[in-house]
Parts: C-alpha cells; structure tokens; sequence
C-alpha cells in the first residue's frame, strides 16, 4: 500500500465508471474522450472482489485479500455479488463456501459471519469498492466523489438498490447504476458500427445476460434481455472441481474451509489453463484432510462438462431473439463480455449460432468499466454531445391480488423510465389503511415471484366502503429502481406510505451504515489515511507471523530471518506517525512474505501446463488484451 | 408520414418562464414538464397526426429525435427537480410510444378515443370475435398448457407471424375508411362505425395471438 503525498491544489475531481464485479472490481475514466480503465500505482487494473476479514476485525482487500484466502478461508468473502439484495432462502449452493452465510434479521437478508461478526453484502461490497477507489485515487492524484456504477442487467429491484446503498456506504454518489451489457455495447459503439443489432453475451464470474441493442447514430437502444443472476465462471469452477476429485475424496473436502479454499483455487487455474492448453495436470496436497490427488484434465473433458451450462446460456440467447422477434441472421454484430468468454468453447457456440466471430477486440474484462465510465461523463455533464442510452426493464412489476394472483403494471422489456398507476379502494367501512404487496417476475402466481415490498397506505379518511379512490403511482427510473408514491382522490388526502423493503435496507439504515464507514467521517482526511495504514499494517503483520508460524518450515531459514526482521522494522515504524516510513516497511515485509504466500499455494496445488508453472498460469498480473489469452 | 409539432409564430415558448424550448414538451430552462402539464394525448406527445397510417421509419426517427434532445441522462446535471421532470417527460414519452407505435396497440388506442366509443355506438365488444376463432383458441391455449416439442413450437410461431401479418392487412383497410372519416362527424354514419368496429374486431383477434405467443414462450422459459 502506498499514499501519495497530498499537493493541495493538484488533485482533481473525476467521475468515474465502476464495474463491481462478483471477481474482479475495475474503475475507469474518460481521458481525452477515450475510456481507459486506471491502474493502479504497481500497474494492476484489477482489484479482486475479495475482503479478507482477521481475529482482530481487521481487513485487507483485494489481491491481499486473495492471498489470504488459504490461510483464513472462513474469514476471507469473495462472490459477494451473489447475495446482494437477497434472502438466505435465495441462496442454495451454500456447501460450496468456505466462509458463513446467516441470515440477517433487520433487513431479512443473507449476511456473513466473520470472527463473530456480521457483515451485510452491501458493506462488504463497500469495502471492495472503497478499495478500488482509493487505488485509482492514489495513482492518478484523483479524488473520487461520484461514479457510475454497473449491475447485471437482469438484476432485480432489490440487487440493484443494494448495489447502489453499497455505493452510498462507500461514500460515493451515486450518479447511476446502469445495465453491464449495455455499458458494453456502448464502449464498442464508440468507434463500431453506428448503425445496426447488436447482441451482447456477458458471461461474468458470477452473472450471465444477454442483452440485444439496436445502434442508430449514438442512440443505443435495449429493445430486449434476459438472463440469470446464478450462472457464470464460478459454475465453471465448481464443475471443473468435480472433475479434480472423485466423489469419496468430495465427501472428505466437504465441510472443511481450507480444503474447499484450495480446491477453488486450483478448478480456477486449471480453468484459465484450459482455455489455451489441450490438457491440466493438478497436484492437490490438502493434509487438513489427508487428501493427496494428482489428476489430469483435458479440454475435451472440462468441454464435455460445463455444456450444459452454455446450453442454458444458449437457451437464454434463443429467448432474447424470440422475445424481440428476430432470427439469428438478423444480428449484425455480436460481441463478447466478462471473463468467462475467454472459455474457447463459448466463442465457438457464437459462432456456431451467428454463423460470425464474435467481437473480442476489447478486453472481456475491462470493457464495462469502460462503457460505465462514458455514461458517467454524460451523467456528469462533461460530455454533451454523448451517447444516449435506452434501457429496459428485465422483470415484470405486478401487485398481489385477492387469492394469491398477481396483476401485472409493468411488463418486462419495457422501456424505462416509465411510469404506471392502479386504482384502489376499501373493502369494510371506515377503513383507513390498505396494504400492497408489490411483486417482480413473469410467473402467474404471488408465492413464485420475488417479493419487493409491502405498502402500506395509510391516513384514508373514513368512508363507506368501495368509496376511496386510492391511487397508487409505479414509477420506474433510469437506474431500473421503483418508487411508490399513493394518493386518495376524493379527499384529496395524500395517503403517506411505509416502504420496508423485502429484502434490504431502508434509507435510515444506509445513513447509520454511511456515518459508521470511517471513509464518510467530517474527520481530517490525512489523519483517516494514516489510520488506515497503521490498521492494515497490523493486520500485514499479524498475517505475517501466522504464515511463518504454520508455514515458515516451506522457506529457506534466510528467508524466514529475512521475514522476523521486516515485521520487526515495521513495528518499529508504527511507533512513529510517518506515513512514508510505515508505507516503506509495509512494502518490505510484504515483499519477505511472498516467498511463504507463494510456497503455499505451491504446496497445497500445483497446476502443469507443459512446463509452465503456476505462476505463469495463475498470476495476478493483468492482462492488457483478450488476444493474449485467444486461441491462435 | 409523421407532422412537426404545431409552432406558433414565434417557435416552442415555456407558458412557465417565456424561454425558447426545443420541442414543445420539455423546458430547458425551468424543467417545466408538458405532457403532464396539458394532459397531451400520445400523438401529441410525439408530435405525428392522429392516424392510424404512420410511416414506421418516421415514427421510430422521431423517437430518436427526441431521445437526443429530452433524455433524462442530458438533464442529471441541471439539479433533482429539473433531473425528476425530465424522467417524468420521458416516461411521458415511453407511455405514448407503447399507445402508438404497435398497429394493433395503435388502433386500438385510436378506437378509444374515437367520439363513436364515446357515445357507446360500437356495441359490446364481447361480440367482435366469432364463436369459431374462440374455439380454435382455446384449443390452442389447452395445447399450451403441456410442454410443447421444438419443431411444433417453431411452426406455431409461424403461424402467428403469418395471421398477425394477415390482420395487420385488414386493419389497414378499416382505418383507410376511419382515417379519412376522422373530422366528417355524423355525416360518415354507419360505414366509419363498420370499419371501427372491423378494426375492434381485428384488435381482440391480435390479442388472442399475441397471448398465444407469450404463452408459448413461457413454456420454455
């Protein structure tokens, strides 16, 4: 961790485009009216969406946070994404997470259990995005206020107001949450085709979403999506861990974090491996089970097992044309999005259904980020002769009926903002208040569709019944988030209304959460800086110990002296105040550290690629192009 | 075939603040928000003639048009009140396009304004479709009912193209005669009621296939 010294007067204010991802978290901005996502100050453009959580409630993020994983599996969260805005009931493949999921009494939600503590998604997803800002506003000397921040596009009224609250918890404004695949479509309109259908595939770590776009002179317009919040390069894993392990040595990882954490990994490096090597070899030492496994995987084999999930994303696909009422020689571009599209057998489907190779020029990996930024400097007024954006909304909105039904207001696919009203009224004298249960999804009855809310109108003036004339008013804005708002007409009386949100946070608690994230803090911000680092300094050196206790026997004794002297000099340096001083002994104990980190993963698994070793095949290096990783 | 919003001589003028407005539902200057304002009908709103015939092409470039020049993202920058009025406008404009731009849709939003619906002369429109397309109907909603094989899905889908083409046709030659009979008033008598009730017809029967199609999409989702 480094800090640049602050020149008053040298900082700008940017707006940026973040790309919350379920892996990886990038931010972006507009330099010269191009979109170029910022590194940070050691290169990287990637901050995984990882929070490693210690004893002591301290935590590291990102790549730190990924190193951690194998020493501190139940403390360590990563596809936080998947939980956002959702009830534990939503969460199925629990058994497959090294860390807990509990469930969250004041929101109703699934949260992580940490030490002993409570973490909602949105707060972990703040802590991820608070990281990637300050990584982006320390190499480029910005100050990060307001963001653009992206979201599947089949993401759900209550995912998406988390997304943004975790924004907000952040401490960033959010300006808007718009769709990944649009943001996508809009960084490969800029110098694409102006005119034309565009079909976007964006298959994430953790998400899936097709989206189809008609481009006409800078306006792109969504005329359908669909998708799936529960299908992406985290199922490729986990069905490329099946392949590694028979379903004896399955049942003895079961259960045990640190076994499950290294199996992770290893499907994970086996799966990069794949996407450009005929075959994997993976050496698993898991002794916390007594488990030794050497297995060889071929392409063929990895091919033959995740068809079935690209069958479900070409089902997907097959939807998303039927419901805008075209064929497949209709689609002018295709264009490939997220991480998994690296997968060779995905591209070859594409081609296959298209009869085109689908667009790979700009990095699956970045190219949201750098759409969100685009939209960020319209929204912001820096770019005014922008790209508009027509969006859509991936899900129906209805209300519960008598009986169970549900009477639909909003249907999905259309075009947002937009806005429907329903009239309502009293069923027994004199009553004051009516209850509205507020639904989204296609299906025809209240119990199988996800629960928004419960409205209650109160404050209607006695009347006989049936003769109030309550109107209540959907409105849904550019971000694809609904507001209620109600009203009796014949008093003219304007009904207030209580939202609780099925499941979420009311605005109250956002606010508690801002004034709780030290980030928000009226504090002098240099003095924050500094707490920080000593906090991360302690927890770097608590990490450290711990390694070279449990794992120190993997290095040679020079290395180890080399590790006892640098956590002693950064002892030293938390004496003092001096940022520079303490950042430089962080710095060096790190660097001592990663032989041990690194020894680790070398023992617990190996990954042979026809010579090549883990690191080449692992790395956290980024990767600047797609056409590095494509097949020749 | 699309008509220009009506100027006045002196252009698009905000009754609020006086400014200059670039199309006559939103106002740069104080973010005053006309559809609402006027309670404009969805051919106003889009500034084309009320009429059935529309030239797609025009209909779908003034949607452009006007997505450059009224989009709430041009407005975000310009405080929460003017931000709210402009999502409004354009919520406006969304509204109208889905009353206008679908011929069925269009039709049908034509018949409901028409001063003939009004007065209640064109019957009960439970009776526009014949018994036998009723129960050519529901057979195929039983039939939906059940999962449905690819290659049976793929020819009802035909089929729905082809008899939605086909009442596309005839609503074309009922609204040559409500087109043209727009301002004869009672003088056009029976045969514009005919023809309105022709095209109600040919609505309700694009409706049960439309439903056909949902259902059927349904079935694989």
């Amino acid at each position: 961790m480094q800090i640049p010294l602050q020149v008053k007067g040298q900082t700008i204010d940017a707006v940026v485009g973040i790309d919350l991802g379920t892996t990886n978290t990038l931010v972006a901005r507009m330099l010269d009216g191009v979109p170029h996502v910022i590194p940070d100050r050691h290169g990287r453009v990637i901050t995984p969406s990882v929070v490693s959580i210690d004893e002591e409630g301290a935590q590291v993020v990102g790549d730190e946070a990924k190193v951690r994983a194998l020493m501190n599996p139940s403390g360590t969260l990563h596809s936080v994404k998947r939980f956002m805005g959702r009830g534990l009931a939503d969460v199925t493949d629990l058994h497959h997470l090294p860390y807990k999921v509990v469930r969250d009494d004041m929101s109703e939600q699934a949260a992580f259990l940490v030490h002993g503590r409570k973490f909602l998604p949105q707060e972990v997803s703040a802590m991820v995005l608070t990281e990637a800002k300050k990584r982006a506003e320390r190499s480029e000397q910005l100050r990060i206020r307001r963001a653009v921040i992206t979201v599947p596009a089949y993401f759900d009224d209550a995912q998406r107001q988390a997304t943004r609250d975790a924004g907000r918890i952040a401490g960033i404004d959010v300006l808007r949450i718009i769709n990944e695949p649009t943001a996508a479509a809009l960084a490969y309109g800029l110098d694409k085709r102006k005119r034309g259908t565009v079909l976007v595939y964006d298959l994430g770590g953790g998400t899936f979403d097709v989206s189809l776009l008609k481009l006409t002179d800078g306006v792109f317009k969504v005329i359908a999506t669909t998708g799936n919040t529960r299908l992406g390069g985290d199922d490729f894993d986990d069905v490329l861990s099946t392949l590694l392990l028979d379903e004896a040595q399955r049942a003895q990882v079961q259960g045990n974090a640190q076994a499950l954490r290294a199996l992770k990994t290893a499907a994970e490096s086996a799966k990069i491996a794949l996407s450009s090597e005929s075959e994997a070899t993976i050496t698993l030492d898991l002794p916390e089970v007594d488990l030794q496994v050497e297995t060889t995987v071929t392409r063929a084999q990895y091919e033959a097992a995740i068809a079935p999930l690209i069958d479900q994303t070409m089902k997907a696909v097959e939807f998303v044309l039927d419901e805008a009422d075209l064929d497949p020689e209709d689609i002018d571009e295709v264009v490939c999005v997220g991480g998994s599209t690296r997968t060779p057998s995905v591209r070859a489907r594409l081609e296959q259904e298209f009869d085109k190779p689908p667009h790979t020029e700009l990095d699956p990996d970045q190219v949201v980020a750098m759409g969100a930024a685009i939209q960020a400097s319209v929204v912001a007024g820096e770019n005014t002769d922008g790209a508009v954006l027509l969006d859509v909304t991936p899900l129906s909105i209805g209300i519960e009926t008598y009986g169970g039904g549900v009477t639909k207001l909003i249907w999905r696919n259309s075009p947002i903002p937009i806005r429907a009203t329903e009239g309502f009224t009293t069923y027994v004298d004199d009553q004051t208040a009516v209850s509205i249960h507020v639904l989204q999804g296609e299906r025809e009855m209240a119990k199988d569709l996800r629960s928004l809310g419960r409205f209650v109108l109160r404050g209607i003036p006695p009347m006989t019944a049936g003769m109030a004339r309550v109107l209540v008013e959907f409105f849904i804005d550019t971000n694809g988030i609904l507001k209620v708002t109600a009203k009796e007409m014949t008093s003219g009386v304007e009904a207030s209304i209580d939202v609780t949100p099925t499941y979420g946070l009311t605005d109250e608690q956002v606010e508690d959460m801002i004034l709780d994230s030290i980030e928000h803090a009226e504090e002098d911000i240099l003095a924050h800086l500094l707490a920080d680092l000593k906090t991360e300094a302690g927890s770097t050196i608590r990490f450290s110990r711990k390694a070279l206790d449990k794992q120190g026997h993997l290095v040679p004794e020079a290395i180890r002296a080399g590790v006892e002297a640098a956590i002693a000099g950064l002892e030293e340096a938390l004496q003092g105040d001096d940022k520079e001083v303490i950042e430089a002994a962080a710095a060096v104990l790190n660097e001592n550290t990663a032989p041990i980190a690194n020894a680790m993963m070398d023992e617990v698994l190996r990954v042979t690629v026809k010579g090549k070793t883990i690191g080449d095949v692992v790395g956290n290096a980024p990767r600047t192009s797609a056409k590095d990783i494509q097949l020749g | 075939m699309t008509s220009e919003y009506s100027k006045t001589s002196d252009g698009f003028r905000c009754d609020e603040c006086g400014g200059d407005m670039a199309v006559p539902l939103f106002c740069d200057h104080c973010g005053t928000n006309y559809p609402e304002r006027r309670a404009m009908g969805p051919f106003t709103v889009l500034g084309l003639a009320e009429r059935w015939e529309q030239d797609d092409d025009a209909v779908e470039a003034r949607e452009l048009t006007l997505a450059a020049r009224l989009h709430p993202d041009q407005w975000q920058g310009r405080g929460d009140r003017t931000h709210k009025q402009a999502q409004l406008a354009w919520a406006a404009v969304n509204t109208a396009l889905k009353a206008v731009k679908d011929p069925f849709d269009r039709a049908m939003t034509l018949i409901e304004s028409s001063e003939e619906h009004d007065d209640g002369l064109l019957g009960d429109s439970k009776r526009d479709v014949p018994q036998d397309f009723l129960i050519e109907q529901l057979e195929l909603q039983e039939e939906l009912e059940s999962p449905v094989s690819d290659d049976r899905r793929k020819a009802l889908n035909k089929q729905i193209r082809r008899e939605l083409k086909e009442l596309r046709r005839q609503l074309a030659g009922h609204f040559e005669i409500v087109d043209a009979t727009a301002h004869a008033g009672a003088a056009a008598g029976e045969a514009r009621i005919a023809a309105l009730r022709g095209a109600r017809s040919v609505v309700s029967r694009s409706r049960y296939w439309r439903n056909a199609r949902q259902a059927l999409r349904a079935r694989r989702s």
